[in-house]
C-alpha cells in the first residue's frame, strides 16, 4: 500500500479516483471521482445503466475496476475479496437482503464471523449482547432472537443495517433502501441514517425518489453515461437541476425513428386490456396497443412491469380484468394460452427464462413450434437447421453455426436467439422486457430496428423499458407506471425526458 | 431506418459447411475405459474374449440395459425414478399370478400394464401435484414393493402351467436363429429409447425440462404433460425388464427387483456420462455405462475377484466417471 494521496480531500473517508470498468462492449465507467466525507449523507443518482451498481460493486470489491484508485482514509486500498472489504469498514446493503429466514437475528448479525468461546463453540451469550447493542443502535424493537422468517420488510432492513455496524462501519452504503418500506419504515430508516452519519459513518446513499433527497443528504452525486455530472451540496441544488443532471442529452433522441405511424391511431386495437388486477402488484390497468404501435411502459423497479407483462403472457394468473386481442376476449392462464391468442413474451431474466444455455441455438429457436418440423415419423433436423440459419442470416446473430451452445454467445446475441425463437410463431402482439439489459451499443441498435421492422410489419409492440434514451427512441406512445398503477400517458416521444423522470419519481 | 440489419456473421462460409457428425466428449472417458479393461482382460484371461463370454455378458446385462435406457429419461428431465425395481417385482408376481389362471398373454398384458400404471402415477404426482420426483418413487418403492409382496402373500409363485411357461421363458432365455431374445428386446427397446429423445418433439422437450425448465415453460411447452410421459416411459421400460427377468426364473418372484437392480441402473446413466441436473446426454451414453458395469463384473469374476471387493470397484467407478465429466465441463 502506498501514502496518502494528494488530491483526495482531507476528511474523505472513502475517495474514488479516475475509476474504469469496462464489461464487452459497454464501458460502464468512464474515470469517475467520487468522494465521502466522514458524518456525511451523499447521495448517488443516474438513470438506470448511469454506472451507480458498478460503482458500488468495485467499492465492496465484488467486481475489479480496469483502472483508477480507491482511498479508504487516505490510504490506497484494493480488495481481494468483499469479506476483506467489511473487514476494512465497508459495508454495502443492497435492494434484496441477503438474510437466512429459519435463523434469529443475533445468529444472521454474526454469519460467518461468529463470536467463539471454548473450544471453538459458538459464545451465544455474547453474541446475544452484542446483537442487542446493535440492534439497539438502530432503532430497532425486536429482540436478537426473533427469526428472521417472523419480521417485515422493514424489521429485515434494520437488521441488515445492524450486520453492516458488527465490524465497525466507516462507509455504509445502501442501495435503494427505501424501495420496499411503507413511510412509517422509510421515517424510521432515516432517523437511523441521520443518527449513524452523526456518528461519523460515511454513508453513500443511492435511491430514485428524489424528494427524499433533501431532508436527509448532504450532498449530491449524479451519475450520467459512466462519468460524474457533478457533486454539488443537497442545499444548493433543486429537483429541476437533479432531474436535467440525470436525463443529460437524453433530450435528443439518438435512434431516427421510422416514420408515418402516427395514423395508425385510427386502426382498431391489436392488445386491449381493461381493469388488469393483480392485488398486490398492479391494480385496474387499461390501455391498449394498435396495429404497427410501439408502446413502452416505464417506471422504477418494483412499479409492477415486468408482473404486468408476465400476467398477459399467462405465467402468473390475473385477479379480475379483461385481455382482447384483436377484439376477441383471450382467456389466458397458461403460456401456451397467450401464444396460441399470438402472444409471444421476450422475458428480462434472459438466461433464467428466455434461452437454455446448455441448448444449441438452432434448438432454442425451433422449441416453441417444433411440432412444425415433424416429417412422417420424426422431426426433420435438416428443416429445424435450415430454419435456423435462416432467421440467423436475417438477425446478423454472430455465431459460428446454429450448433453453437447459446450459452456461448455474447448478451446480444442471446437476446436475438430469443427473439428469432418467437418470430416464428404468429405472434401478432410482442412483449419486450427490457429488451437491451446487458446488451452493447452495437447490437442495441440492432434490437431498435428489429423492433421497428415488426412495427412496420403491422404488429404490435408492448414493451417494459427503465433506460429513458431508449424509451425516447423506440416509443410511439409511453405509459408511465408507479406502485402498479399507470400515472401517466405521454402520445409520441416528442417530449422531454425530464417529464417522464418526473412523473415516476414522485410519491 | 438508421440502421441497417444486414450485417452479416464473418464466418458464414463455414456455418453453411455439411454438418459433420463430431464425436461427443463425454462419451470419451467410458469409451476410453471399455477399451482399456478388454485388453487388461483379454491378456489377463484366455476365456474372456470369447463368443461365449461375450455373449452371456450381452444377455446378463439386457435387464439393465432396458431398466437404465427407461432411467435416463428421468435424469435427462434432472429427475430420477426409484420405483422402477419395485416395478420389477411387481410385474413378476402380477404376471405369475395372472398366468396361472389365465395364460400368458392376460398375464403379460396386466403384468407389464401394471408397471405402465405406476409409472403413470409417478407422473401425475410428479407432473401435476408437483412434488419431487425423488420423493414420489422414494414413497412410490414402497409402496410397490409392499404391493407385490401383498399379491404374492410374501412368497414365490411355482408352477406355471405348460405351455405358457415355455414362451415365457423364451422371453428371458430364448433365441431368434444365433441371436438371443433378451439381446433383441434390449436393442429394439433401446432403438425406441434412442429415436424417441432425439426424434420426436417430446424428446427434445424432455432435453429442455432438464436444461432450464422455466425457459421451457416460457416457450409453451406443456411440461406437466412431459413429465407424465417420462415416469410412464420409466414404468414401462421397468415392467419389461421385470418380465423378462421372471421369464428367465419361470416365476413370480416378490423380491425379484429388491436388489441392487436399481442402484445399477442409475449408476449406468452416470456413468455413460447423462448429468443429474438434467438436459445434457442420452441412451447411447446410457448403453456405453451398462457395458462398462457389465464388463467390468464379468472381468473381476474371471479373475476370481471377490463380489466384495467388485463392489467397492464400481463404486470407485461411479464417482470417477462423474469426476471426469465435471472436469470437462469446467474447461
Amino acid at each position: 500500500m502506498t501514502h496518502a494521496c494528494g488530491d483526495g480531500p482531507g476528511d474523505a473517508v472513502l475517495s474514488v479516483r479516475g475509476l474504469r470498468k469496462e464489461f464487452p462492449g459497454v464501458i460502464a465507467l468512464d474515470g469517475v471521482d467520487f468522494d465521502v466525507r466522514r458524518g456525511e449523507v451523499h447521495a448517488l443518482l443516474g438513470a438506470n445503466g448511469a454506472g451507480k451498481s458498478t460503482l458500488i460493486k468495485i467499492v465492496s470489491s465484488l467486481y475489479q475496476p480496469d483502472g483508477g484508485e480507491i482511498y479508504l482514509e487516505g490510504k490506497k486500498v484494493s480488495f481481494a475479496s468483499t469479506a476483506e472489504a467489511i473487514r476494512a469498514g465497508i459495508s454495502v446493503i443492497y435492494q434484496d437482503f441477503a438474510l437466512v429466514p429459519d435463523l434469529s437475528a443475533a445468529e444472521n448479525i454474526f454469519l460467518g464471523n461468529e463470536k467463539l468461546g471454548k473450544f471453538n463453540t459458538i459464545d451465544r451469550a455474547a453474541q446475544h449482547r452484542e446483537a442487542e447493542r446493535l440492534l439497539e443502535l438502530v432503532g430497532a424493537t425486536f429482540p436478537p432472537t426473533a427469526l428472521v422468517s417472523e419480521l417485515g420488510t422493514g424489521k429485515r432492513q434494520q437488521l441488515e443495517i445492524a450486520k453492516a455496524l458488527r465490524g465497525q462501519a466507516k462507509v455504509l452504503i445502501l442501495d435503494e433502501p427505501t424501495a420496499s418500506l411503507s413511510h412509517a419504515e422509510a421515517e424510521r430508516l432515516f432517523e437511523v441514517v441521520r443518527r449513524l452519519a452523526d456518528e461519523g459513518v460515511g454513508i453513500v446513499y443511492v435511491s430514485h425518489r428524489l424528494e427524499e433527497i433533501a431532508p436527509l443528504v448532504d450532498r449530491v452525486t449524479v451519475l450520467r453515461d459512466g462519468v460524474s455530472a457533478g457533486t454539488y451540496p443537497a442545499d444548493a441544488i433543486d429537483r429541476g437541476k437533479i432531474v436535467s443532471l440525470i436525463t443529460g442529452k437524453a433530450g435528443q433522441a439518438t435512434h431516427q425513428k421510422r416514420q408515418g405511424r402516427q395514423q395508425a391511431g385510427d386502426d382498431a386495437p391489436l392488445l386491449e386490456v381493461r381493469g388488469l388486477t393483480r392485488v398486490g402488484e398492479f391494480e385496474e390497468l387499461s390501455f391498449c396497443v394498435r396495429p404497427g404501435e410501439v408502446v413502452v411502459l416505464t417506471g422504477l423497479v418494483g412499479a409492477g412491469r415486468t408482473e404486468l407483462l408476465e400476467t398477459l403472457f399467462g405465467v402468473r394468473p390475473a385477479h379480475r380484468g379483461e385481455v382482447r386481442i384483436g377484439g376477441k376476449t383471450a382467456a389466458i392462464s397458461k403460456p401456451q394460452d397467450a401464444i396460441s391468442s399470438g402472444i409471444a413474451l421476450i422475458p428480462e431474466d434472459r438466461r433464467g427464462q428466455g434461452v437454455s444455455v446448455i441448448m444449441s441455438i438452432g434448438e432454442n429457436i425451433a422449441l416453441p413450434i417444433l411440432r412444425r418440423f415433424m416429417g412422417r415419423l420424426s422431426l426433420n433436423r435438416r428443416r429445424i437447421a435450415d430454419h435456423a440459419d435462416a432467421l440467423i442470416d436475417r438477425l446478423a446473430i454472430r455465431t459460428p453455426s446454429a450448433g453453437t451452445h447459446a450459452g456461448a454467445l455474447s448478451g446480444g446475441n442471446q437476446q436475438k436467439v430469443v427473439l428469432a425463437k418467437w418470430l416464428s410463431t404468429d405472434a401478432r402482439v410482442f412483449l419486450f422486457d427490457e429488451p437491451t439489459q446487458g446488451v452493447d451499443v452495437g447490437a442495441k441498435a440492432e434490437i431498435y430496428a428489429l423492433i421497428d421492422a415488426l412495427a412496420a410489419e403491422g404488429r404490435g409492440v408492448l414493451m417494459v423499458s427503465s433506460d429513458l434514451e431508449e424509451v425516447l427512441a423506440v416509443a410511439d406512445r409511453t405509459l408511465a407506471m408507479r406502485s402498479g398503477r399507470i400515472v401517466a400517458e405521454f402520445e409520441n416521444a416528442d417530449l422531454p425526458a425530464s417529464r417522464i423522470v418526473d412523473a415516476i419519481t414522485h410519491g | 431506418m438508421s440502421v441497417t440489419v444486414s450485417t452479416k456473421t464473418p464466418s458464414e462460409a463455414g456455418r453453411k459447411a455439411p454438418r459433420t457428425p463430431t464425436i461427443d466428449a463425454a462419451v470419451l472417458g467410458p469409451g476410453l475405459a471399455l477399451l482399456v479393461m478388454f485388453i487388461v482382460y483379454s491378456i489377463a484371461s484366455p476365456y474372456f474374449l470369447t463368443t461365449q463370454n461375450i455373449t452371456n455378458v450381452l444377455v446378463q446385462s439386457a435387464p439393465l440395459l432396458i431398466l437404465a435406457a427407461g432411467q435416463t429419461f428421468a435424469l435427462l428431465m434432472g429427475g430420477l425414478d426409484l420405483s422402477q425395481g419395485s416395478i420389477i417385482s411387481l410385474v413378476s408376481v402380477v404376471t405369475a399370478t395372472v398366468m396361472m389362471n389365465y395364460g400368458i398373454v392376460p398375464g403379460a398384458l396386466l403384468g407389464i400394464g401394471s408397471g405402465i400404471a405406476v409409472g403413470l402415477v409417478n407422473g401425475f404426482l410428479v407432473g401435476r401435484a408437483r412434488i419431487q420426483p425423488f420423493i414420489v418413487t422414494l414413497g412410490m418403492l414402497y409402496i410397490i414393493a409392499g404391493l407385490a409382496l401383498v399379491v404374492s402373500d410374501g412368497s414365490t409363485i411355482f408352477g406355471l402351467p405348460r405351455p405358457d411357461v415355455d414362451i415365457f421363458f423364451w422371453f428371458g432365455g430364448g433365441f431368434v436363429g444365433p441371436v438371443p431374445v433378451p439381446i433383441l428386446i434390449a436393442a429394439v427397446l433401446l432403438g425406441l429409447a434412442y429415436f424417441v429423445l432425439a426424434r420426436t418433439p417430446i424428446g427434445r422437450h424432455i432435453y429442455a425440462i432438464g436444461g432450464n425448465e422455466q425457459v421451457a415453460v416460457m416457450s409453451g411447452i406443456d411440461v406437466g404433460r412431459v413429465k407424465i410421459f417420462i415416469f410412464a416411459f420409466s414404468g414401462a421400460y421397468a415392467a419389461v425388464a421385470g418380465f423378462m427377468l421372471s421369464g428367465r426364473v419361470i416365476s413370480g418372484q416378490p423380491l425379484l427387483g429388491s436388489g441392487e437392480l436399481l442402484l445399477q441402473s442409475i449408476g449406468a446413466v452416470i456413468i455413460g456420462g447423462t448429468s443429474i441436473f438434467g438436459g445434457r446426454g442420452g441412451v447411447l451414453r446410457t448403453l456405453l455405462g451398462v457395458l462398462v458395469i457389465a464388463f467390468m463384473v464379468n472381468g473381476l469374476n474371471l479373475l476370481t475377484i471377490s463380489t466384495f471387493t467388485q463392489q467397492v470397484i464400481v463404486g470407485a467407478i461411479i464417482i470417477l466417471s462423474a469426476w471426469v465429466n465435471s472436469f470437462r465441463r469446467r474447461s
